[in-house]
Formats: C-alpha cells, structure tokens, sequence
C-alpha cells in the first residue's frame, strides 16, 4: 500500500545523507587545511611584525616582505592593516598606501568583483585601511553596477568621500538605497572640508535625513566655522532640526545669548527643552537659572533630570540645589535635586 | 475479523495517514527554512571579525545599553558573570543587577565584591514593579549599579531593571551566562545602522559546558564529553542556525532569547513591559510583534547569528527534563494569551506563518510525533500492511531528526566555524546521525509531560541546580 512512499522516503534519505557525508567531509579537509594555513600564517606574522615597521618606518626594504605565496600574502595583507590602525602620521600612512598598491592592488581589483558579497566587502574594508586611492575608478564601476547592497552602496560612498571623488555631493544626495541617518553621518564624517562645505550651501533643498546628519557630524567633528549657521538654523520651523542645533551647539559649547535660548526652554516639546536646559549647562550661563529652576519641576523626567545636571553644572549651581532640596514645595524638584547633589560628589 | 477490529483498522490507517502527512509537510517546511538559511549564512561567510564594527566602536553616535542582570540565588556565578560583563567591548553601557529578594548571600557578595553605596535616586517609575528596597553603585566601577527589591519573578526584575536604567537599550542577561567581547556590538549592529527601525535583535546562545573558560571568558571552545551535552549543542544549531535565520529574514521571529537579547526601552514600555509567564522572553517578543501590526509600525525584530552567548546547559536527565517540560509550558502560555493573532487577517504574516508555525509545529509537534511512535509500536504488533507504516513513519523521523541534525552541523561549519578542533566537528556529526535513535524521542516525551503537567495544571517550575560556568 504505502510502498511508492517507501522507496521516495528511502531515496531520499539515501540522496540527502550521501550529500551531506560529501559536503562534511569536503569541510572537515578544508577545515584541516585552514588550520594549517592559520598557524603558518601566524607564524609568519610573527617573523615579519618587525621587518614591516622598519619598513613603514625606516624605508629598509626587506625580502620578508615579498608575498609570493597566499601564506605570506595574507600574514603580510593582516600585519599592514594591523598597523594601519595603530600608526598615525602622513608618512607612515602614505608608506601603507604604497605598500598595499604594489603589492596587493591587482588581487584587490579582481576580489572588488568577488561572486560572494563577504569577500567584496572584506576587499573594501582594505582598501579603506590602505587608503589605496588608485583603485577609485573600480569603486566607481562597482557602484555602477546593476545590484548592490545597502552595506557595499555605504562602503562605497564612504571610499569615494575619502577619495576626494568629484561627483560624491551628487551620490550622496541620490543614493541608490534608501540610508539611514547613521550610514549617512559615517559617510559624511570621511567628506574633506570642501566637499562638506557644498553640501551645507544646498542645505534646504536636501531631505530630511541629510539635514539632520550634517547638523549632527557639525557637532560632533566640532566644526566652529559653522557656529552661526546653527544659530540661524534655531529658527527653523522644524522642532527637529531646532533640537538637533541645539545638541550641536551644546557639543561646540558656543555661546548663545539668554534671549537666544528663552524661546526653547519652555517649547512645547520636551526634547527641545532638554537639549536648551543642557546648552545652558555647557556655557554655564547664570542668566538661566530661573528658567532651569522652573524645569525642575517639568513634567518629564528626562528634563528634571537635565535642569538639575545643568544647574549643578553653573557657578555656585551646588547651593541652588541644596536649596531646592530642601525648600521646594515639588517632591519631584526636590528627590531630582538629592540625586544630583550626590552624584556630583561621586 | 470483527466490526469492532475493522473500525479499529481503519482509525489505525487514518491517523496513520495524517501522521504521516504531517511530518511530510513539515519536513517540507524545514527544508524551505534550511535553503534561506544556506544561503543567508553563506554569504557572510568568512566575513571580517572586526573591520565592520569599527564604525560602531569610534563614532559618537553608538547608542548606550543598559544591561539587566536579574537574580536571584545565584550566589555561585554571579561574581564571576559580572566581572566579564564589565569587561565586554562596547563604548557606553552599564551593568545593573537585580537582586529579587535572594534567600542567599548574594547580596552580601555583591556588596563585597564591589563595594556599593547606597544612592538617593529617584526612580522613574514607567512600569510596576514590586517595591525596590534600594539602590546601590559600586564604589569601584561606575558603571555597576545594584536594585534590591522584594522577590516578584523575573519579569518584575527585568521591569525593576528597566525603571532604574539610564539608557536607550537595554539587554537581558541571564545570571550565569558569559558574552563573548565582541557580542555586544554585534547585535547592536543592526539597530543603530537602521536607525531605530530595528526595536530587538537576538545573538546566539550556544552551550559552555566542555568549554575552556578563565575569569569569565571562553578561553578555548571545546565539545563538551558527555552525549546528552553533545546532543543539546546539536539542537542549539539546528534551532538557531536553521530556524531563526530563516524566520528572521522575513520579520516573523517570535523569539528573542531571554538569555541574549537588546531591547529598545522605549517600545518595550510602550508594550507594557515584561509579563509574568514562565516565558516573559518569548511573551514580549509575541506582544511587541502584536504592537507593530496594531500600530501599523515600521518596526522589525530580528536575530544575528554570530554573536554569541554561552550557557550552562544540565548534564543530567533529571534537570534537562524539568527544562524542556517547563520551556513547552513556556510556549503554551505565550501563544495561548495571544491566540487571537492565529489566522487573523490584521496580524498579516505573523497570523498566518509564525502563530500557526509555533502552535501546529513547534507546540502540537511532540504530540503528533508521540502519536507516531506509539502507532508505530502497534503498527507492528498489528502486522500486515501496516509494517510498512511503522517502516515509513520511523524513516520520516530518521529524515527529521537525524539528517535536518546533520546539516545544522554542516551549516555551521560551512558558515560561522566557531569549533576549532576537527575532532569536535566530526563527533558533532556522528552524534548527529544518532538523534532519531534516542534523544529526540525523550525530548519528545519531555514536552509532552509538559502539556500534559499544563493540563492537570501543576505548578511550581523546577529549578536547575547551577555549577557555575563562570565561578571565579
């Protein structure tokens, strides 16, 4: 009755238990092999950790550093990038550069173009390492191409910025993967000076998440050419970008005027009162102090909180505190300003 | 041949019949998983270990991470999980401990250890919680604070803990369990590269026993000697590497491991908190999912293979029975407080794939497979045609254990290579093959027991007596 079935089931047990013995067994010799190739590769590094420094350091060239074999390729390829991370200084960086383009350029261009997307991406990683700007126009053919994925487009625009590459404004502006405002702010953070400047000329015909990353990279790469541009920026009618600004402007701890801040102390939106309750703090401006005992008593906790950091933080801020703890008539006020009051001993 | 036999005959051949399509079907089922996960895993294969963080490590912009340590009697390893979580990799975060009225000296260890002092804060209350007696920072790191509360569960812990926590995310850690450096940033990864759309993601928990371990980190990975060890590493594969990925891919996981999960606060508060259930885990995984669709949010939940977290896992019958009975029971309650989601049209593919997945496959399967072995055992006692049922049906469960087992060995070691030794991958596989032989019965008699403790409606959970996987 059931003895079709029986042989399909047993056909393909058979099928799928002789395809994967044939799968492990080809792993379990790969994995053999690789474990062999690592130690010969650590090893490797081992003897050449030290002729790669004179090198990058020195200019003594030596025949260690020859990968004429995939060991030493690799041992060589991880020793560089090791040091690329460590080391600073033009001249250092520059001898990287023309370690990795004489040495590992034409490997790298046939990888950039890889079947699997890992091996892509390791090759571009690389090439950030190696700052190996003469592959640019293989980057620009591999960002052409038909399909590629959020994580390469990113790589990509993060190598042409780092590259100087002419038509990066335009890129950025039309991405081909919708990015996040995170990928975007890595991306800006590579811009040279120059090219970032272009961008914040257009600044109000870019979209949304553009405009809130270069508010943001203006922040935190403390870019103080752009201090007057936020403060125009405080006008927006956005609430986002008036908060985003005033971050800004807290992480550059540029002065604003009382006046300048009343409007955002007591906005409608509790972020926006947070963030003008910290630029207070950072200019340690006593001109607040009314405004930020009044947010003692906000109705959001997270700008109680802020008020009594920012208050603490302002010359003599330790006894307005005291006297909030023990005077005021808003239990709320008075445990935020205990907390304060000890966490500024520790 | 009586009337009364024939009747039993033909109810013999009918539920053979469905027994038998129901594990083609699922076999069918997994297949489809284990293809998206071959060709997901397979693409990161080989990927870099560090380069792609880095963006994550020096940037400004890499979100703080509240991590949540409950306890409760975990006097054994909590020093020790502690110290290596302050030592993970990761550019903001801090560690709190929450101790849920412990009848042992854990507190006074914690206050040893780590040298607290009290603190006048005030806690933001977004979710109730039972009273917190106080609130203590270690004088030695900052970063660690300390809630001692009156005993309430789990669920109340983790809720105590998210109160108290500083920070945007937060990440449940189970008391005795070790990250490895590196897991933090890599299950972080999604969620600040998606700018918040990503609301939880999950890491691997794999099994420590066998491992090297010295002041709480995995020195060497190793296979543990024990088979009934070996066979739950097998199983950790298959669950996570065949099924998560697959579920994953396509926004419709219902788990995020208790034991290794980031969390967006916000949301979480917005869902409610942790529930009190056996699986809280699983329950705000379900409820946040609920949330999306009701809200009609652009918010996704998702896994991350390569992070791991490494667990105790019980070496003997005994505990590992309690674990699996509870775990079903686990399961139960989950999808039984959210029944209604199951083939509701608002709920969109979580109604009509991960719900009707979860309850006819992962639920009623032990059932039906039970089902099987026993009609399998009377199939041969019957004899005739039916021989050939006990044949089919003992040749489907080789076909669904042991060799979907098989290759949840070979998918990691064709993906994530995380043994070193040759000779731990080859036992692997061998154990592997054994699967349908012996373990995968007992586990199915094991939830089964557990449907059937939630039916005569016994309480209590049973707890696991810990060596400590990370004793100092």
């Amino acid at each position: 009755m059931l003895q079709a079935e029986l042989y399909i089931v047993v056909f393909v047990i058979l099928i799928l238990f002789g395809l994967l013995s044939i799968i492990f067994i080809y792993l379990v010799i790969q994995k053999g092999i690789a474990n062999q190739k690592r130690r010969r590769i650590d090893k490797y590094k081992e003897l050449v950790s030290k002729a790669m420094f004179q090198f990058l350091y020195q200019n003594v060239d030596s025949r260690l550093l020859l990968p004429d074999n995939p060991v030493k390729f690799q041992a060589l390829e991880e020793v560089l990038s090791d040091y690329a991370k460590i080391l600073d200084g033009e001249q250092a960086l520059n001898r990287i550069s023309s370690f990795a383009n004489d040495h590992f350029y034409g490997y790298y261009r046939e990888r950039l173009f890889h079947r699997r997307w890992s091996i892509r991406m390791n090759t571009m990683y690389m090439i950030e390492d190696f700052r190996m700007k003469k592959l640019l126009p293989d980057l620009t053919k591999l960002y052409d191409s038909n399909k590629i994925t959020i994580a390469e487009e990113t790589q990509i625009l993060k190598l042409l910025a780092l590259f100087n590459e002419s038509k990066i404004v335009e890129k950025i502006k039309h991405p081909k993967n919708q990015l996040s405002e995170f990928t975007i702010r890595t991306i800006l953070g590579k811009l040279n000076e120059e090219s970032f400047q272009s961008l914040v000329v257009i600044f109000e015909y870019l979209p949304k998440p553009l405009q809130y990353s270069i508010i943001d990279v203006i922040g935190v790469q403390n870019l103080n050419q752009y201090h007057s541009y936020l403060k125009n920026l405080l006008k927006s009618k956005d609430a986002e970008i008036r908060i985003r600004s005033l971050k800004a402007i807290s992480a550059l701890g540029y002065p604003l005027s009382s006046e300048e801040i009343k409007s955002h102390l007591d906005s409608i939106q509790w972020q926006e009162r947070m963030m003008a309750a910290k630029v207070c703090g950072v200019l340690k401006d006593r001109n607040c102090l009314d405004e930020l005992k009044k947010l003692m008593k906000d109705k959001h906790f997270l700008v109680r909180t802020q008020a009594a950091q920012s208050i603490l933080q302002l010359p003599n801020g330790r006894a307005v505190l005291k006297e909030i703890a023990e005077n005021s008539d808003d239990s709320f006020a008075k445990d935020m300003a205990l907390e304060w009051l000890e966490r500024g001993e520790l | 041949m009586t009337i009364v036999n024939q009747v039993w005959l033909s109810i013999l051949s009918l539920l053979g019949g469905l027994i038998i399509f129901y594990m083609a079907f699922v076999i069918l089922f997994y297949f489809f998983l284990l293809m998206v996960s071959l060709i997901q895993l397979r693409k990161e294969y080989q990927l870099n270990d560090q380069e792609p963080y880095e963006d994550l490590v020096n940037l400004s912009y890499t979100k703080p991470v509240s991590i949540l340590v409950p306890a409760y009697n975990e006097s054994v390893g909590i020093i020790g999980s502690i110290r290596s979580l302050l030592s993970i990799e990761y550019s903001e975060y801090e560690v709190i401990v929450i101790n849920d009225g412990s009848k042992d000296d854990t507190m006074e260890k914690l206050m040893n250890s780590f040298k607290l002092v009290k603190l006048n804060k005030v806690i933001h209350q977004k979710l109730q919680t039972k009273e917190v007696k106080a609130i203590y920072q270690s004088s030695i790191y900052s970063n660690l604070f300390v809630v001692d509360k009156e005993n309430g569960g789990k669920a109340d812990s983790l809720n105590a803990g998210i109160n108290i926590s500083h920070y945007p995310y937060f990440c449940s850690i189970d008391g005795d369990s070790i990250l490895e450096r590196d897991a933090f940033l890599k299950v972080m990864k999604p969620i600040i590269e998606t700018d918040d759309e990503v609301i939880a993601s999950g890491g691997s928990i794999r099994i420590a026993n066998g491992c090297d371990i010295e002041s709480g980190e995995i020195v060497k990975i190793r296979l543990s000697t024990k088979p009934l060890v070996v066979m739950q590493v097998i199983e950790y594969l298959r669950a996570f590497l065949m099924g998560r990925v697959g579920l994953s891919r396509h926004n419709l996981l219902l788990i995020v491991s208790g034991a290794f999960g980031v969390f967006s606060k916000h949301w979480v508060v917005e869902a409610g908190g942790y529930s009190h259930t056996v699986g809280e885990d699983m329950e705000l995984v379900v409820r946040l999912h609920r949330m999306i669709k009701e809200r009609n949010l652009n918010k996704k939940i998702v896994y991350v293979p390569d992070p791991v977290c490494w667990t105790e896992a019980p070496e003997s019958i005994t505990f590992l029975r309690r674990q699996r009975s509870r775990w079903h029971r686990g399961l139960f309650e989950s999808l039984w407080l959210h029944r209604k989601l199951l083939f509701n049209y608002k709920y969109g593919s979580i109604g009509f794939v991960s719900m009707p997945y979860f309850i006819f496959i992962e639920f009623l399967g032990p059932v039906i497979e039970l089902l099987g072995y026993i009609l399998m055992i009377v199939s041969l006692f019957v004899g005739g045609v039916y021989y050939e049922f006990a044949i089919l049906f003992f040749l489907l469960s080789i076909l669904y254990g042991s060799i979907y087992s098989m290759a949840a060995v070979v998918l990691e070691e064709w993906s994530l290579r995380k043994f070193p030794r040759v000779t731990d991958i080859i036992r692997l596989f061998l154990f592997s093959f054994t699967e349908s032989l012996w373990y995968r019965p007992l586990t199915v008699l094991w939830r089964c027991e557990g449907i059937f403790h939630l039916i005569i409606r016994k309480k209590g959970w049973g707890d696991m007596v810990r060596k400590g996987v990370s004793s100092n």
